[in-house]
This record gives structure tokens, C-alpha cells and sequence, in this order.
């Protein structure tokens, strides 16, 4: 009887109907992608962070440019919460704004913290860890450093536009705009540079 | 529709062939009617007609892409959506007609569009970039394409993609584990390769297990959860399993089983081979030599596995020479990560393993030379070849240069001659069995793949 069935949803699935429902399929995944994209844009909650460089040299590498806030590099000993992660943990950064407008980090979790006002959580996935240490001797230690991504580490332009960002970056004149939903998960809506914020437009 | 070159060549054979006696001129007459073909005026507007719809999509392209700078992220990926729409109506359309060549040439169109639209939302959205998903994503996209299309070539894509996102997975800066999600996806793209006979697809397929395999070890090796021999004797185990495998699915048809099978035995020779570097490396004292509790309980599971694989070959029909060499070397294999420790000398473990891989080797050659198989006597001969330069370099690399090399090599190989040819004289004085398995022959379901 089965096999009946299966031979009849085979015949029934003609080569039309398997195109139209593939066409359909891909079609609606690729809409599906980037509704969900505008979707986190618009109804996140906008946070501001301050863009770090990674290091003196050039971060150009080909056409996007690399962004670390300090939500990327977190020093544990200085945040309420959670210190011990290992690398490949999922990490929860609560930011807050302060008076300029620019959030920061003022503790970390490793689950979903509860909803506070006037903070969000941004979930992320720890890339590295490095230990506490004691640097000078006197029973203070340092750390542990963590390392961590949010999937808002690229921001695409074309070359020229990718340079000036980086520019932008190393002369600490460029802010970038994310938009945090409530399950933490973040994207990048748009930048901030000298104090005037432009959004990134679909069209 | 045949093209006027087919024609002519048919026309010459059918000539050949009443010359010959062997058809009539009116059976020529009828053939030649029914092959069809067209006038040259058809075909040239035909050609034509091609060029200009080359010309066309060319100029589209080029007009796109002088603009692309211009365009918002949601023109373009309105144009990518556009022409991904078009290329699977066309794919339909051509297939429909039985133009099996344009329209699977037009269906690898479509999974590529589609990848390029996936990687267009992810550059818009600024989604990080080199996202192994995206490759996963892709790859399942194309695997749906070739399937609901009935096309080989965009299976074939997933095939390589699948290699692709392995690789990007265990790149990746965020530590995964093992990638457990790779399995299911392997068995999906495998069922379309049968389903849709592309041998193309199975190779890779494996070649992607064989990535899978080897980074999925490594990850547990720097976990410190299974040691470096354990790791080789269980993909050893897994490669003979599936030379097994794909062997069964030879004899049933599956498109591209038996050079899987081909190579999964000839990774399972690599991985024997392997292991006697890997045992000479072993230090007794060091505590991630030591063989673990999970890589033991790996290797009875993959052993018993085989073994049990052995046995329903042997019931379908496989000689007692070919089962029990497989089941020797499966216990060879899940043996030698103990061998260190129980001769309580890596150098005897790895002179003991060098000597059973030579016997192995000896012996499928033998196997392969009485029953006339060409593969597992190419393997045999081949890994008895390396194994002999590995012997000699380890044992006496100095005296490359002398005489002594020379000696020593052909003594060895006039042995394995010797052997050999007793192996195929033993096979010609017995009489024909009518139950013998069919010899290897190239898989021919490929076409225009």
C-alpha cells in the first residue's frame, strides 16, 4: 500500500511541479533571509558601540572592513557576572548607555539574563580566553580576558569606502550603530561617523 | 534531435554494415529515416539563433554589471532572484524537450545563482563573512535543484560544496567539536546520487568523509579523547567498511560504487600503512600516548562492525580468501594500538606492523591476481611497493646508494612475483565458476555530467 503511494506522489510530482515548487522554495528562502535581516533591523533595540581598531596596521582585506567593539574583547575581573568561560561557549554581554550614548559592557552571562530597563544582552560565542594573572605581584589579578563574536564583525563596502572606514576606525571617529533583538542576537543596522549617523538602506 | 555530425557517422557505419552483409539497404534506408535531422538551412538558423541568444545574455550582463556599483543591495538581489526564476524555467523548459544537455547546463545555472544569492543577502546584511553555513545552505540548494530538476551536474556541485563546508566548519575560529550535522547531510546527498545515478557525486561524497573523518580525529586527538594510532586503526576500520559498502552497492547498481569502493580500499591501505609511523612516534611515557578508554571502546564497535559487514559479504557470495583477508586485517588494525605498550618497545610495534602490512600486501595482490581483479591487484602490488621503500629507508637509508639496495629490492619483488603467478596459475587450472562476482568495470551511468 505504501509503495502505491509513493509511486502515485511520484507520478503526481511532475517535472513542472517539481521546478515550480523548487523556484518557489529557493526564491522564498532568499526572501525569507533578508526579510528576517530587516526584520532584526527594525525591531531591535538600537545600541551605539564604539569602534576599536585591532591593531596599528592596515585592517583592509578585501572589500569589508573588520569592526571590534568593546563588547569584543572583554577583561572578566572588571564585569558583574559570569568570569569563567571556555572558548566555544555562548556568552551573553549586558550593555547599558551612558551619558554620550555609547553602550559598554557592565556584565557578562552565560545564559539569557532577565530583561532589565535601560540595558540589552547581546549573545555572542567566545572565541578565546585568556587566564587571569597576577601582573604585579600585590594579589590583584587581571582577567580573564575573553574574546568573543557577535556576527557583527564585517561591515561590507566597496574599496575606496572600505579604506576610509578603516581610517575612520584608527582615528577612533567612527561609531557603529547594531540593532540587538530580544534573544540577544544582533546585526549591524548602520554607522556612526563624526557624530552623524547614516543607516544602512536595502533600496 | 542528432546533430548532422552523428548522421554522418551513422551513415557510414549502416554503409559499412550492408557492405558487410549484416543489414539490408532497406534497413539502412529505415534507420536513417528514423535518426531524423534537418536540413542545413534549419540547422544553421538553429546556430544562429544560439549565437543570438548568447549575444543577448551577454549584453544584459555586461549592462548589469557596469551598473552594479549603482545599484542598491535590493535591485541586485531583485536581479539575482530574477535571473534564478529564469534559469530554472529554462532548465524546465529545455528539459521538457528533451534537450538533456542545454537543461542541465541551465539547472547548474540555478544552483549557482542561488549561491550567489545566498552570499548577496549575507554581504547586504553584512552577515559574517566566510559563514560555513552559507556553504551548507548552498550546497543543500543545489542538492534540491539537481533532484527536483532530475540534473546531475548541480548534484554534483553539492558534492563538491559538501567538501567545501567541512573544511570551512573545522576552519572556523569558533571551535565546533565534532560536526555531528555533517552525517545526515552525507546520507541525503548520497540517497540523490543513487537516485540520480551520478557517479560524480559519490566520489565526492566520499572524498568529503575522508575530510570529515580526518578533522573530526584531530579535533578528539587535541582533546586528548582517543590517541593518534587509535584514531588511524578506527578510520582504517571505517575505510574497509566502506570499501565494503560501496562494494555491495556496486553489484546493485548505485552509480560511482565501485571506484568508492576502490578508494575506500585504498584508504584503508594508507591508514595500515600509517600506522607504523605513527607507532614508531609512540613514547611509553607520555601520557597522551597511552591508548584511551573511548578510543578502545571506537575501535571493538568499529571492529565488530566490520566484522560483521564480512560476514554478510561472505553470505552474498564473497570467497573465503577475500573475507578472511578483510577480517585479518580488521584485527590487525584494531591490535596495533596496543602494540606499543604490550611489546613494551614502539620500534618491535612498528617492525611487527611493517611486517604484517607486507603479508597484507603480498596477500590482496594474490587475491587480486587469482581472481583476476585488476583493482585489488594494483593495490595489493603498490602498497607492497611503498612498503618495501619504507622498510629499506627506516632499516637501512644509508645504504640507498649500493648495490645492497638493488639486491634487496629484487629479491623482495621477485617474491611477490613468484607469488603472484602461482596465485594466477592456481586460478586458470580451476574450472569456470558460475557464481563468481562479475570482474570491475567502469561505471558507465555518467553521461553528460
Amino acid at each position: 500500500m505504501t509503495d502505491t503511494r509513493v509511486r502515485t506522489l511520484l507520478t503526481w510530482l511532475t517535472l513542472r511541479r517539481r521546478a515550480l515548487a523548487l523556484g518557489a522554495g529557493l526564491l522564498g528562502f532568499l526572501a525569507f533571509m533578508a526579510a528576517s535581516q530587516l526584520t532584526l533591523r527594525a525591531t531591535g533595540t538600537e545600541v551605539l558601540l564604539d569602534a576599536e581598531p585591532i591593531d596599528p596596521r592596515s585592517l583592509f582585506r578585501g572589500f569589508y572592513v573588520i569592526i571590534a567593539t568593546p563588547a569584543h574583547r572583554l577583561d572578566a575581573g572588571l564585569l558583574a557576572g559570569a568570569d569563567e568561560f571556555e572558548r566555544g561557549d555562548e556568552i551573553f554581554v549586558v550593555l547599558t548607555p551612558g551619558e554620550d550614548g555609547v553602550w559598554s559592557p557592565i556584565s557578562l552571562a552565560r545564559r539569557a539574563p532577565d530583561p532589565q530597563a535601560g540595558t540589552v544582552a547581546m549573545r555572542g560565542r567566545v572565541t578565546s580566553v585568556r587566564p587571569a594573572f597576577n601582573a604585579t605581584g600585590d594579589g590583584d589579578a587581571v582577567g580573564p580576558f575573553i574574546r568573543a563574536a557577535f556576527n557583527i564583525e564585517s561591515y561590507f563596502a566597496d574599496q575606496d569606502g572600505a579604506k576610509a572606514l578603516e581610517t575612520a576606525v584608527r582615528e577612533e571617529r567612527l561609531r557603529v550603530i547594531v540593532s540587538v533583538a530580544r534573544d540577544g542576537s544582533a546585526a549591524l543596522k548602520g554607522l556612526e561617523l563624526d557624530g552623524v549617523k547614516t543607516y544602512d538602506r536595502v533600496f | 534531435m542528432r546533430t548532422p555530425l552523428y548522421r554522418r557517422a551513422l551513415a557510414d557505419d549502416l554503409k559499412r554494415w550492408v557492405d558487410d552483409g549484416l543489414i539490408s539497404d532497406d534497413q539502412r534506408t529505415a534507420m536513417l529515416s528514423a535518426a531524423g535531422g534537418s536540413s542545413g538551412a534549419t540547422n544553421a538558423g538553429r546556430i544562429l539563433m544560439g549565437f543570438a541568444a548568447v549575444l543577448f545574455a551577454f549584453a544584459a550582463i555586461s549592462f548589469i554589471a557596469a551598473n552594479w556599483g549603482a545599484l542598491s543591495d535590493g535591485v541586485r538581489l531583485g536581479l539575482v532572484m530574477i535571473a534564478l526564476a529564469g534559469s530554472i524555467a529554462a532548465s524546465w523548459w529545455t528539459l521538457e524537450r528533451g534537450w538533456r544537455v542545454s537543461g542541465e547546463a541551465l539547472a547548474l545555472v540555478s544552483a549557482g545563482l542561488f549561491g550567489a544569492g545566498v552570499m548577496l543577502v549575507a554581504q547586504a546584511f553584512n552577515i559574517q563573512a566566510h559563514y560555513p553555513r552559507g556553504t551548507l545552505i548552498w550546497a543543500i540548494g543545489a542538492a534540491a535543484t539537481g533532484w527536483a530538476l532530475g540534473a546531475r551536474p548541480p548534484l554534483a556541485l553539492a558534492g563538491v560544496l559538501l567538501c567545501v563546508w567541512v573544511i570551512q566548519e573545522y576552519s572556523n575560529t569558533i571551535p565546533i567539536g565534532v560536526l555531528w550535522l555533517y552525517a545526515p547531510t552525507l546520507a541525503g546527498v548520497l540517497a540523490l546520487a543513487g537516485a540520480l545515478r551520478s557517479g560524480v557525486t559519490t566520489v565526492l561524497a566520499l572524498v568529503s568523509l575522508t575530510i570529515w573523518f580526518v578533522a573530526s580525529a584531530g579535533v578528539m586527538i587535541d582533546a586528548d579523547r582517543v590517541t593518534v594510532m587509535q584514531a588511524i586503526s578506527v578510520g582504517g576500520l571505517v575505510a574497509l567498511i566502506a570499501a565494503m559498502a560501496f562494494g555491495a552497492a556496486r553489484e546493485r547498481g548505485f552509480a560511482g560504487a565501485g571506484a568508492a569502493s576502490v578508494l575506500a580500499a585504498v584508504a584503508a591501505a594508507v591508514a595500515g600503512f600509517v600506522l607504523q609511523p605513527a607507532a614508531g612516534e609512540v613514547s611509553l611515557d607520555r601520557d597522551w600516548d597511552q591508548p584511551t578508554l573511548l578510543g578502545g571502546i571506537l575501535s571493538v564497535v568499529a571492529l565488530g562492525a566490520t566484522l560483521a559487514m564480512v560476514a554478510l559479504r561472505w553470505r552474498a557470495g564473497m570467497d573465503r580468501a577475500p573475507a578472511g583477508a578483510i577480517a585479518a586485517g580488521a584485527l590487525g588494525l584494531t591490535a596495533a594500538p596496543v602494540l606499543p605498550a604490550l611489546f613494551g618497545s614502539p620500534v618491535a610495534a612498528e617492525l611487527a606492523l611493517g611486517l604484517a602490512f607486507l603479508l597484507a600486501a603480498a596477500g590482496v595482490a594474490a587475491i587480486g591476481a587469482r581472481e583476476d581483479r585488476r583493482g585489488l591487484l594494483a593495490i595489493g602490488v603498490g602498497a607492497f611497493f611503498v612498503e618495501a621503500l619504507y622498510v629499506y629507508w627506516r632499516a637501512a637509508g644509508a645504504l640507498l646508494s649500493t648495490s645492497a639496495f638493488f639486491l634487496f629490492g629484487a629479491l623482495l619483488f621477485a617474491g611477490l612475483a613468484l607469488f603472484i603467478l602461482r596465485a594466477a596459475r592456481r586460478r586458470d587450472a580451476e574450472p569456470p565458476s558460475p557464481a563468481s562476482e562479475p570482474l570491475e568495470t567502469s561505471d558507465t551511468s555518467e553521461t553528460g555530467s
